[in-house]
């Protein structure tokens, strides 16, 4: 049965959204494709893992509530996207405590992932650059979104997503490459 | 073509977004610039890092239970509901005043009797005696206590005029009180000094008319009040643990409900409750590859009793008739333990009627020997209570 809904669309998985015998599978199938990259783009701009889970959670439930049947929808993941950036950003509004992000930075990272020394410098200097780079850098490289999606969502050309992506991802190398040329990093798959 | 324009195309090309055209021309350049191949070598790591440490992020089991239970959860249709239904103040301010008129109808009803003799009654007392009938000259407030009316037949009606001075009297209600009923002849000398009034002399036990009970005044002999209060309230949940998971109830009025008897004394009840009430709250089981699933429930059958304390009530002003109160109570659900504190104010305008507004929350420890998670929920209620 899951397979079934597995080979249909975006599209046609949320117009199940509104049939109620189809409403669950619909609805985890569409948790299946996107959950995962949602979950990680709410905790990479969080920080903080208990509100990530929070807005992750409020991200489905918002979009669950907000299934309309007169609705076309032509871009699933940028819609969720959407949803989860506009939670994230309510939930950075509640929490302004900048000593709480710099506290998160300085030692109380969940340690369950970012334990990889490398891992933890690129969080760092995610924090160093501007915010709209640093969300299209997360969502890129982190969460796996495309240009369009991404562009979709924080409602931009997807020309402006191509220029924060390459400016992004540049400055992160120039402040990483003190790091680099300090550790002799080799590539990950060489080590 | 510049070192620049070759670093962009480090990022163009590892997102696939390098037209064919430039492909040549960028791995020509790679092939031959160090510079270039040292920041492909970094992009490629921070890529590889970041894809892996995003890989490695998974939603927890439990957080994915709790989205996706929500989805199975049958939604109550909101065009099956009344509108109106939805607004809780207008739910609160009906019930409020609907329990304000059951109260005043009620209270009416229950509250003291003000008999005075009926025409027919005057008529016998009159051929009895041979004093001409006098119409009653006493306010309704002048008699406190209800007087069978076999007795009254048998009492005749005298004027208070003929028989005790004026002077001689406290007060009106005394007056009237003790002498509404009283023998035209031999009256008594009535020690308005003493702290016991005695209503009437000791030759009124020849006729057959019930004797009132003296009245106390002394600031001593306080009475101690015992109640007993029956109540009906209405919750509506303000916030509680997964609320967003929660479907709307259907809109029956057993939802939501507590029903409490208590036992009062003066000033502290006991009391014992039950209840019936959205509660989301998570069944932990196991499955056979280990993982724990959820699944939600979201009604709630509780028992419990306690106790509540409540402030004395004032001799006037608003606080003669609303007497803040706070409450707590131990109880067990068909899932576990659970404790409830209250804090609100009872509105008692009524001499059997109350109005209950209180803050409740309510605990839900793990169940005991099973597998449920804690819950917390905190609630606002209204009812009714009825005193004996």
């Amino acid at each position: 049965m899951a397979q079934l809904y597995a080979h249909l669309s975006d599209a046609e998985l949320y117009r199940y959204l509104s049939l109620p015998e189809h409403r669950e599978r619909a609805f985890e199938e569409i948790y299946r494709r996107y959950g995962q990259r949602v979950y990680v783009y709410c905790r990479k701009i969080l920080f903080n893992t208990h509100d990530a889970e929070d807005a992750f959670q409020d991200t489905f439930l918002k979009f669950l509530n907000s299934v309309s049947p007169n609705r076309e929808m032509t871009n699933l993941a940028a819609y969720l996207l959407t949803i989860a950036r506009t939670t994230c950003m309510d939930m950075f509004a509640k929490r302004r405590e900048h000593v709480e992000v710099l506290d998160e930075l300085h030692g109380k990272w969940d340690n369950t992932v970012e334990s990889n020394e490398i891992n933890e410098l690129i969080e760092m200097a995610l924090q160093l650059l501007p915010a709209e780079w640093r969300e299209a850098v997360i969502l890129q490289l982190y969460a796996g979104f495309s240009y369009e999606e991404i562009a979709d969502s924080l409602g931009v050309p997807v020309t402006t997503v191509r220029n924060w992506l390459c400016r992004g991802k540049q400055r992160l190398r120039e402040i990483l490459q003190p790091y680099f040329e300090e550790r002799n990093v080799e590539h990950p798959t060489q080590s | 073509m510049d070192q620049y324009l070759y670093r962009d195309m480090i990022d163009t090309f590892l997102d696939g977004q390098l037209p064919a055209e430039d492909r040549s021309l960028f791995f020509t350049a790679l092939a031959t610039n160090e510079e270039l191949q040292k920041e492909f070598h970094h992009a490629v790591i921070i890529r590889t890092a970041t894809y892996r440490n995003g890989q490695a992020l998974q939603p927890p089991q439990a957080l994915t239970s709790a989205i996706l239970s929500a989805a199975a959860t049958k939604p109550t249709p909101n065009h099956q509901r009344p509108r109106w239904l939805d607004a809780k103040l207008l739910r609160i301010a009906a019930l409020t005043a609907s329990a304000a008129v059951v109260g005043f109808v009620i209270g009416r009803i229950s509250g003291p009797h003000y008999h005075l003799p009926s025409s027919t009654q005057l008529a016998s007392v009159t051929t009895v005696e041979s004093e001409p009938p006098q119409p009653p000259l006493l306010s309704e407030r002048s008699r406190a206590t209800t007087i069978p009316t076999t007795s009254r037949i048998h009492a005749p009606l005298v004027d208070i005029r003929h028989t005790v001075p004026l002077q001689n009297a406290t007060t009106n209600e005394d007056i009237a009180t003790d002498t509404l009923f009283s023998p035209p002849m031999d009256l008594p000398n009535i020690n308005y000094e003493s702290q016991q009034i005695h209503p009437h002399p000791v030759a009124l036990t020849n006729h057959a008319m019930e004797q009132p009970k003296a009245i106390q005044k002394s600031p001593e002999s306080t009475v101690t009040q015992t109640e007993w209060i029956v109540s009906l309230r209405q919750t509506m949940p303000i916030t509680m643990r997964q609320q967003r998971l929660v479907a709307p109830l259907s809109s029956s009025p057993l939802n939501n409900t507590i029903v409490a008897v208590e036992f009062r004394q003066q000033n502290v009840s006991i009391l014992a409750q039950t209840g019936y009430e959205q509660f989301p709250i998570y069944e932990v089981t196991t499955a056979g590859d280990g993982a724990p699933r959820y699944t939600l429930r979201q009604v709630l059958w509780w028992i419990g009793g306690g106790m509540r304390v409540y402030t004395p009530p004032a001799d006037e002003g608003l606080f003669r008739t609303l007497r803040p109160m706070a409450g707590i109570v131990l109880g067990t659900s068909q899932y576990g333990m659970l404790g409830r504190a209250e804090l609100g104010f009872v509105w008692e305008p009524m001499q059997h009627i109350g109005v209950h507004c209180l803050l409740e929350g309510m605990v839900h420890s793990h169940g005991i020997s099973t597998n449920w998670e804690h819950a917390e929920k905190l609630s606002a209620s209204v009812g009714l209570a009825l005193r004996f």
